[in-house]
């Protein structure tokens, strides 16, 4: 078991979003947390990574994600993707992809200042890494164009190379496949499952896209209102009759 | 080497203008607002944040300046780095609100703190009250001497090792990390950024750049007096940015030769400089966004590059 998350409640005035929320996920596992529109996943994967508080408990590797701050859950090895995009959309691919990096880096301002030899070495190594993962990702002639002249998917792209260049244990994604058609998706899962397979990755994603959730997850955790409702794998969940009752009369079950 | 070519007609420039004192005293007065705006560039287009209050910086920088060189006979240079020392260290005072609100807020905050030290500064003795300080020396360095010519270039000096700095960040973590949290906080921090710190750490460096320029402007001109940090120059140093182009040495530089230079070439005229540099500033704002240095097809220094 890699992540834990036990009793995890986050309140919006009033409004209970994630409520005495518990989970946990297989180290190397490809989970998926689905649920209707406003079920509460997106606010667990905030909690988890402190972009909300929240009361409960969510160990990861024996570490507590939510007694530390936001920064530096990068650093104990979650990253993450947003489902509103969170570019850094005055800077180029380039500098999007480096900022992945950012935890990695040892140079401090004078080497920055003076040029110094750690300096150029780990700028060097940032490069190399940023153009990698942008030739696996088939992104790298973007690498120079500001991130927000991209078509939509691409950007969607640049964010899971963002998170992928950070060399995380837990990868995050909220709705990778939202927004793209069909042979875009197919295009993307196949991406996923390598990158998940090259860096031996555990991913925790939350998608509306039943196809691809079926397909790709070794486990499922579904919500609504806040609370977990079913758990299993894929056939389970598919027989589950609460899993349909919540689905049922949800836009979101008759798009996929 | 290629990117600190456009250096060199400044160095050529003064060369003609060697018996014109004045005129050359303009292009001083040029380079230390360039300072300045590039202290309102860094915390702006850099960080993200907003200050109406940098004038007290450019004050504080004058006045430690000033206090340390006429009444301490401290020599000029360590009196300099003084300045930018002391309105560092109140700067990250005045950044720490910066932490809790954002935009508006921190606008009226700052430009409360802008007054607040103007205020200060006419009531204490030593500062000379509302009458200021007079006959602030011309700092004379080692084989310098004082005079118009190298009081340009040492200030030239100064811009370009800013320059040179600056250029250096831009393409490394600090700067980058600056980007980052200035376009997207919450996408920053998921990535390490302590944004508190580079929040701090932009307010420092502003406020140093700010009172470095007001250290040199307080021998520039010789004489200083509260009435001369208000809130217009604050709005000046903001307005100086935006005309000129954002995130640029060159562009910041255009927008202080703007806001400096034009009401002396206009002042044997009887027209309203205030008038022109308020249209000015509609119309940029209006039809180049990127300020001046758009004409010159010259985009901002971080998105042409690289990275
Ligand atoms: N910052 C916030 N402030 C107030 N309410 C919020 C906030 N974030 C989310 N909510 C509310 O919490 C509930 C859960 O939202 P959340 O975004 O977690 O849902 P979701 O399961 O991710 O839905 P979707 O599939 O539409 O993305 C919703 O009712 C939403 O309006
Ligand atoms: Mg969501």
């Amino acid at each position: 078991m890699i992540l834990s998350i036990k009793a995890l409640s986050v309140k919006f005035k009033g409004l209970i979003a994630s409520n005495n929320f518990s989970m946990d996920v297989e180290k190397g596992s490809f989970h998926s947390l689905i649920g209707p529109n406003g079920a509460g996943k997106t606010t667990v994967v905030n909690a988890l990574t402190r972009v909300v508080s929240s009361t409960g408990t969510a160990l990861f590797e024996d570490v507590d994600l939510l007694k530390m701050p936001a920064h530096k859950i990068i650093n104990a090895g979650v990253a993450r993707t947003f489902q509103n995009l969170e570019l850094f959309k005055n800077l180029t691919v380039m500098g999007n992809l480096f900022i992945g990096a950012y935890h990695t880096i040892n140079y401090n301002f004078f080497d920055e200042i003076f040029s110094t030899k750690s300096y150029k070495f780990e700028q060097s190594k940032i490069v190399q890494n940023v153009t990698e993962i942008s030739e696996m990702l088939d992104i790298k002639r973007y690498l120079n164009m500001p991130v927000s002249s991209l078509p939509y998917g691409t950007q969607k792209l640049v964010e899971i190379g963002r998170a992928v260049i950070s060399k995380p244990k837990l990868l995050i994604l909220d709705e990778p496949f939202a927004g793209l058609n069909d042979q875009e998706s197919e295009k993307l899962k196949e991406e996923i499952l390598r990158i998940k397979n090259l860096y031996d990755l555990t991913i925790l994603m939350i998608e509306h896209d039943m196809r691809i959730v079926m397909s790709v997850s070794d486990k499922i955790t579904v919500m609504n209102f806040g609370e977990k409702i079913a758990e299993g794998n894929p056939s389970e969940i598919i027989r589950d009759r609460k899993v349909a009752e919540a689905y049922l009369g949800d836009r979101s079950y008759s798009r996929s | 080497m290629k990117k600190y070519l456009w250096f060199i007609p400044f160095v050529l420039v003064p060369l003609p203008f060697l018996g014109y004192p004045f005129l050359l005293s303009i292009f001083v007065l040029i380079g230390i607002y360039t300072i300045a705006a590039i202290g309102m560039d860094v915390l702006t287009t850099w960080a993200g944040q907003i200050s109406i209050g940098n004038a007290a910086f450019f004050a504080v920088g004058a006045y430690t300046s000033a206090i340390l060189v006429v009444n301490f006979h401290v020599p000029f240079l360590i009196a300099f780095l003084a300045s930018g020392l002391f309105a560092m260290i109140i700067g990250i005072v005045v950044g720490l609100p910066a932490l809790r609100v954002s935009g508006f807020y921190l606008a009226v905050v700052t430009m409360a703190f802008g007054i607040a030290v103007q205020q200060i500064i006419g009531v204490f003795q030593i500062t000379g009250g509302y009458n200021g300080i007079r006959n602030i020396p011309v700092p004379s360095f080692w084989i310098f001497k004082a005079s118009p010519v190298y009081q340009y270039y040492i200030v030239l000096f100064i811009v370009f090792l800013i320059f040179i700095v600056l250029s250096r960040i831009s393409f490394s973590k600090s700067g980058l990390a600056l980007f980052a949290m200035r376009d997207s906080e919450i996408a920053a921090r998921a990535f390490g950024v302590n944004s508190l710190k580079y929040k701090l750490a932009a307010f420092a460096a502003s406020a140093a750049l700010t009172g470095l320029a007001g250290s040199l402007y307080a021998s520039a001109i010789g004489f200083i007096s509260p009435s001369q940090f208000d809130l217009t120059l604050s709005l000046d140093l903001l307005a100086m940015v935006i005309v000129g182009g954002t995130g640029s040495v060159m562009g910041v530089m255009i927008g202080a030769a703007f806001f400096v230079g034009l009401p002396f070439l206009l002042s044997g005229y009887n027209i309203s400089i205030t008038i022109i540099q308020g249209v000015a500033l509609i119309v940029i704002l209006l039809f180049l966004p990127k300020g001046l240095l758009q004409i010159f097809k010259i985009t901002d220094l971080f998105k042409k590059k690289v990275i």
